[in-house]
């Protein structure tokens, strides 16, 4: 049975979601043979400081290239959980960042709160690399892409010399998914 | 081949990792391509190894050998995938080359320059070609409408291409979007990513607009600025030229300068880009981070198009603009060459770096291996090391340099632009005609509506100053005509228009903030005061639904700290509540965080803070806005202020000298308030204050001296003629009295140094009333003149008035802050010892019934409020006991530690009491102290607001609220115990 996949991740300026979203959009299509698109905030909207990268992946064509739908929905600010968690769909996945996103939304949605910036900050060292830790825990969460295409993809986007840290950062997002799966 | 294969990718691995799917893409095609050229005896045709000069003749080879759709795909990418990594590591050459034996950055500059044209035209060609054979694939040329295709972002940017496609709006546009959506999914996974913002907002299509679409679009609105910056950067790749044509003309010449014609178009564009650069302008540079495009190119290109607009420049190509303005606007042609210079540098820069490095535009410093990145970098870009110091150290010394140069010459040129926004501006006829009280009468409209109706067509734009100036121009009407204008309105229409005026607020802050400001302080002038609270009150509600506020608001404030404090400065309690609440949220970015609590923190200090101290607080923040960045570090205000004090002998005038000393006096002064609020230990903040408030007046009488004899033009010898003694809290050493006690001692009576000594004092007044502090002569009124000589002294207490032990206790408390110990002998020997030592006996007699005789009243303890100075148990029975003490034992210490320390030593039965009363006397002191600031400057303290003193004194109660009621008895109870333990000491006498 053929599917569309849509994915937001969202949060502030800074935070590295729109190169989250390159890389998974990558992993899905490059790497994964699948197909994929990927959008973000532009204009008035990413000068603003809010930031939005939207990535749809699909074993079919993808007709419309805009996510509509949400399967998943990334917040690391307490305003883009508030702003997009209405977008989600019954049955889909809502992942916060546990220390930003105090207050929940009320949505059909199997919701997860992980300290992902702190995750960052104190087990790779480095909080830069939050949206990386995201990524490997979305992986985790979902299958949506294999693990291997997404390292992959992050290998082929990330500055040169931080290539280590961004796989061990990957690496232990998809740890904490893993766990947070099984419960 | 594989030889030549491996070449190219070993050079290929050297740059950025995005380079890894051009090789994949090669590794997965490479061979079946050769194979398939070699079964078509094509091979030759093909440059596989350089560069090729004939793109398009060689795809169209690549083509040609594929037997289907997906073989045509996978060659096309793969040479392209070829001819990428060829012109990437060929343009790194030739950079190399050129620069080899350059040593200068001025000389290099023309270089980066033609290497970014270069670059530019080379990455535009190839994606051209690739493009065009692409969309050839996808579609067949009789399915497809008339259309063009736009290149509308920086030519050399290889993260992705921004695109805008222009079609004609017939049926077949959808085949075209459908070709489009093939093109744009085959570039993702093969290639370059593409962006189509330019026409996916527009009409019905995702990928393509019609001109008629964007008619629709922009006619009513400007929309957002950004789409106009990509038009009128848009160049067609390929596609119908005539189409292109009629875009250019009926769209994109729209936002042309256009004399003698209406030109809001243009206006609103300028509107828009002005926001935009001012908002990069006020950006700090980050430390840590580099990032070109914030940094200085989002800017450049700000003034680059706005350039573009005004002088009517028909080129896209940001140097090509360049090179016109220079021409068409002579006057300015010398910072154009400046910012040609940094365009070309920053444009370089980031370009190398992403091919070496990869394509994010955040470039952190202290990324693992980002050292040795930038020293790839820099020696591409023709650095070298020069001993210790490495290449990329130079490369950043520029690029500083060159952000910096960046704000200098985009602050210097905007104010053209500006300029030139208000001569065009729609706005500028109707502010004109309202701000003239005549004029205004013959206005046919409500200004009010007519402003919010017009300014509909600019939404979202952030230049809003020109108007401010109109309204702020004191001799202009406009504000109490656009007032009178609201407050003419029935009252459901007056709620609807500021209703509708706050959800204007939520585009422009800054405009919005300085027009509350403004409103707020001019209320009384206008017709219906009330106004102001109800437009704060719209200004409120548009921030709670605004998820960004935060962010926004500590960008404002890190531009324009005065701003915010003067807007802080008008909120009402109720407002600065609600205010509060909004303030709540973490930002990603540190500096924005760092800024985000210093505006916090600020907030803070005019909602815990008195009148009194905001006096001092606005003072110096109004004149020295930056220093608000050092709220939280106070070290750093105490360098600051040490810096003010050691270089007022280096000024030369007497106004340089007494402002800087002013500033340092007020700066001292809101240092050490801040310490207090912290809860600094009130020894220090005694010591400390004395410390500053001596060197004030110290340097005050010395700056006073040498303009009197500068005006007079000679010079009077006072040596041991003169003394100021500090009397009252400051002669105590204690600090954040409102008023200084002065006494101006003169031992000399001749009329004309007399004279001489007033003028002197004048002007020391002067300067202190500036300071908020009241300065009280003791003995002026008695003697009419603000100088008390030494002999008239001698001679009042001679006469042994009833009540002279007041004056005396004056006297005795009073410390030297100017003068000799010559002075101080003789005042020692004709005025302390003889009618004060020598008769302690009757002094103290005096001082103890004035103590009793008010203690005989008990009611204060019963009072609802605390008197803390003057009520029983108070400071002041304190203050009378060491007077008391000091005269018995003849002491010379001023009323501070050192004096207690020695009654210490000599009262050695009365030790306990006496410790304990140090104790009492710095807990009354501190609250004392706390009220002053963070309440009133009054020593009746109002139990109902003493919560904040019991907050930074650290009363809580277990659920952490602050124990106002366990506070309040703490204060009686030690004022009880002074009183007892007094009576105990003074029942000895």
């Amino acid at each position: 049975m053929s599917y569309r996949y849509e994915i937001r991740l969202s949060g502030e300026g800074g935070q590295g979601l729109v190169l989250a979203g390159k890389i998974l959009a990558e992993a899905a299509a490059i790497y994964d043979g699948k197909n994929a698109t990927q959008s973000q905030s532009y204009g008035p909207e990413a000068r603003g400081g809010a930031s939005r990268s939207e990535v749809i992946i699909s074993d079919e064509e993808i007709d419309y290239p805009k996510a509509m739908h949400l399967d998943f929905l990334l917040a690391l600010t307490q305003e883009a959980c508030n702003r997009y968690s209405g977008d989600l769909k019954e049955n889909a996945i809502l992942l916060v960042d546990a220390d930003a996103v105090k207050t929940l939304p009320q949505v059909k949605a199997t919701i997860y709160k992980m300290p992902i910036i702190e995750i960052a900050r104190n087990e790779v060292g480095r909080v830069m690399v939050a949206n990386i830790v995201a990524l490997g825990i979305l992986q985790a969460l979902t299958d949506i892409v294999s693990y291997e295409a997404l390292e992959s993809a992050v290998l082929a986007r990330v500055p040169k010399g931080t290539e280590e840290m961004n796989q061990r950062a990957l690496s232990i997002g998809r740890k904490y998914g893993l766990e947070i799966a099984k419960k | 081949m594989q030889k030549y294969l491996s070449r190219l990718k070993n050079r290929a691995n050297s740059l950025g990792n995005q380079h890894q799917k051009y090789i994949r893409t090669i590794d997965k095609y490479f061979d079946s391509l050769v194979a398939s050229l070699e079964n078509a005896g094509k091979v030759e045709y093909i440059h596989f190894w350089q560069g090729t000069p004939r793109l398009n003749q060689e795809m169209d080879v690549v083509l040609s050998v594929g037997k289907n759709l997906e073989e045509k795909l996978a060659f096309l990418a793969c040479y392209y995938s070829l001819q990428m990594l060829h012109m990437n590591i060929r343009s790194i050459d030739v950079l190399r080359l050129q620069l080899a034996e350059i040593s200068t950055l001025e000389q290099r500059i023309p270089i980066y320059k033609n290497f970014m044209i270069n670059s530019g035209k080379d990455f535009r060609k190839l994606t051209a070609s690739y493009m065009e054979r692409l969309i050839g694939l996808m579609a067949t040329q009789e399915n497809l409408p008339e259309f063009v295709v736009l290149g509308v972002g920086s030519l050399a940017h290889q993260d992705d291409i921004d695109l805008g496609v222009i079609d004609d709006g017939s049926d077949k546009r959808k085949s075209l979007n459908l070709a489009m959506h093939k093109l744009s999914q085959e570039m993702f996974r093969r290639a370059t990513e593409l962006h189509f913002y330019l026409t996916e907002h527009v009409g019905v299509e995702f990928y393509t607009a019609s001109i008629e679409e964007f008619k629709g679009l922009l006619d009513a609105e400007i929309q957002d600025f950004i789409i106009i910056t990509e038009m009128l950067n848009a160049v067609p790749i390929f596609g119908s030229k005539k189409l292109f044509k009629q875009f250019l003309q009926e769209i994109i010449f729209r936002y042309y300068f256009q004399k003698h014609n209406d030109n809001k178009y243009h206006e609103a564009y300028l509107r828009g880009i002005l926001g935009e650069i001012r908002s990069f302008l006020f950006r700090n540079i980050n430390h840590d981070k580099l990032n070109p495009k914030d940094d200085a190119l989002r800017m450049l290109q700000g003034l680059i198009f706005s350039g573009k607009t005004i002088f009517r420049i028909h080129r896209e190509n940001r140097w090509e603009i360049l090179e016109d303005l220079k021409r068409k606007d002579h006057n300015r042609s010398g910072y154009y060459v400046e910012l040609e210079k940094v365009l070309s540098f920053m444009e370089v820069f980031r370009h190398v770096f992403q091919l070496y490095v990869g394509l994010e535009e955040d470039i952190y410093l202290d990324d693992p291996g980002m050292g040795d990145n930038l020293q790839l970098v820099a020696q591409t870009l023709g650095y070298h090391d020069i001993g210790a110091i490495r290449a990329w150290d130079h490369l950043l010394i520029h690029y500083h340099e060159y952000a910096e140069l960046a704000k200098r010459i985009t602050a210097r040129l905007l104010e053209d632009v500006k300029e030139h926004t208000q001569s065009i501006s729609s706005f500028s006829l109707m502010a004109s005609q309202a701000k003239e009280a005549e004029n205004y009468r013959s206005y046919p409209g409500n200004l009010a509506i007519d402003f919010l109706r017009k300014s509909h067509f600019f939404k979202g734009t952030k230049y809003w100053d020109d108007i401010l100036r109109y309204l702020t121009d004191e001799n202009s009407h406009l504000l109490e005509n656009f007032i009178g204008d609201i407050c003419s309105l029935a009252p459901r229409m007056r709620e609807l228009i500021i209703k509708k005026y706050g959800q204007a607020f939520r585009q422009a802050l800054y405009p919005s903030i300085s027009f509350l400001t403004l409103l707020a302080q001019r209320k009384h002038q206008l017709r219906c005061p009330e106004i102001s609270a109800a437009f704060i009150e719209a200004f409120m509600e548009m921030l709670t639904t605004c998820s960004d506020r935060v962010l926004r608001l500590t960008k404002v404030f890190s531009w324009y700290p005065k701003l915010i404090n003067d807007f802080f400065m008008i909120l009402t309690d109720k407002q600065r509540r609600r205010f509060s609440l909004l303030l709540e949220q973490d930002l990603w970015e540190q500096h924005d965080q760092r800024n985000k609590e210093l505006l916090v923190h600020l907030f803070e200090i005019h909602n815990n803070s008195s009148h009194y101290f905001k006096r001092f607080f606005t003072r110096i923040i109004n004149k020295h806005p930056y220093y608000i960045n050092y709220l939280k570090e106070l070290n750093a205000l105490d360098h600051i202020a040490q810096g003010m004090l050691g270089t007022i002998d280096s000024l030369t005038t007497f106004d340089d000298c007494k402002n800087q000393l002013n500033d340092f006096h007020d700066l001292e002064f809101l240092r050490l308030g801040l310490e207090a609020l912290r809860g600094a230990p009130i020894e220090m903040l005694d010591a400390e204050f004395t410390l500053f408030t001596d060197n004030y007046l110290q340097l005050l009488f010395d700056i006073a001296k040498q303009e009197v004899n500068r005006r007079l033009g000679r010079y009077f010898s006072t040596r041991d003629l003169i003394a100021i003694y500090a009397a009252g809290g400051h002669g105590r050493e204690q600090a954040f009295d409102d008023d200084y006690d002065l006494i101006f001692m003169l031992d000399e009576d001749d009329e004309e140094i007399r004279r001489y000594c007033n003028k002197i004092v004048s002007m020391m007044n002067c300067e202190i009333m500036r300071r908020g502090a009241m300065p009280h002569y003791r003995f002026a009124d008695h003697f009419g003149h603000y100088i008390t000589l030494v002999d008239d002294l001698d001679e009042f207490f001679s006469a042994n008035h009833e009540t002279d032990f007041i004056d005396k206790s004056q006297i005795l408390g009073a410390r030297m802050i100017v003068g000799t110990r010559k002075f101080q002998k003789k005042f020692l020997d004709r005025i302390i010892r003889p009618h004060i030592f020598d008769r302690n006996d009757e002094y103290i007699k005096k001082l103890i019934n004035e103590m009793r005789s008010r203690h005989q009243d008990k009611e204060n303890f019963q009072q609802e409020n605390i008197v803390i100075k003057e009520g029983i148990g108070g400071l002041r029975d304190i203050e009378f006991l060491l007077l008391i003490y000091k005269a018995k034992y003849q002491l010379d210490e001023p009323l501070n530690m050192k004096l207690i320390q020695q009654i210490l030593t000599i009262e050695t039965e009365s030790k306990t009491e006496l410790l304990n009363l140090i104790q009492y006397r710095n807990f009354l002191k501190q609250v004392r102290d706390l009220y002053r600031l963070t309440v009133s400057a009054s020593d009746l303290i109002k139990v109902e607001y003493l919560q904040p003193v019991a907050k930074i004194m650290a009363y809580f109660k277990e659920d952490g609220q602050p124990d106002t009621e366990k506070f309040i008895t703490e204060i009686r109870k030690t004022m009880e115990q002074v009183h007892v333990t007094i009576d105990k000491l003074i029942s000895k006498f």
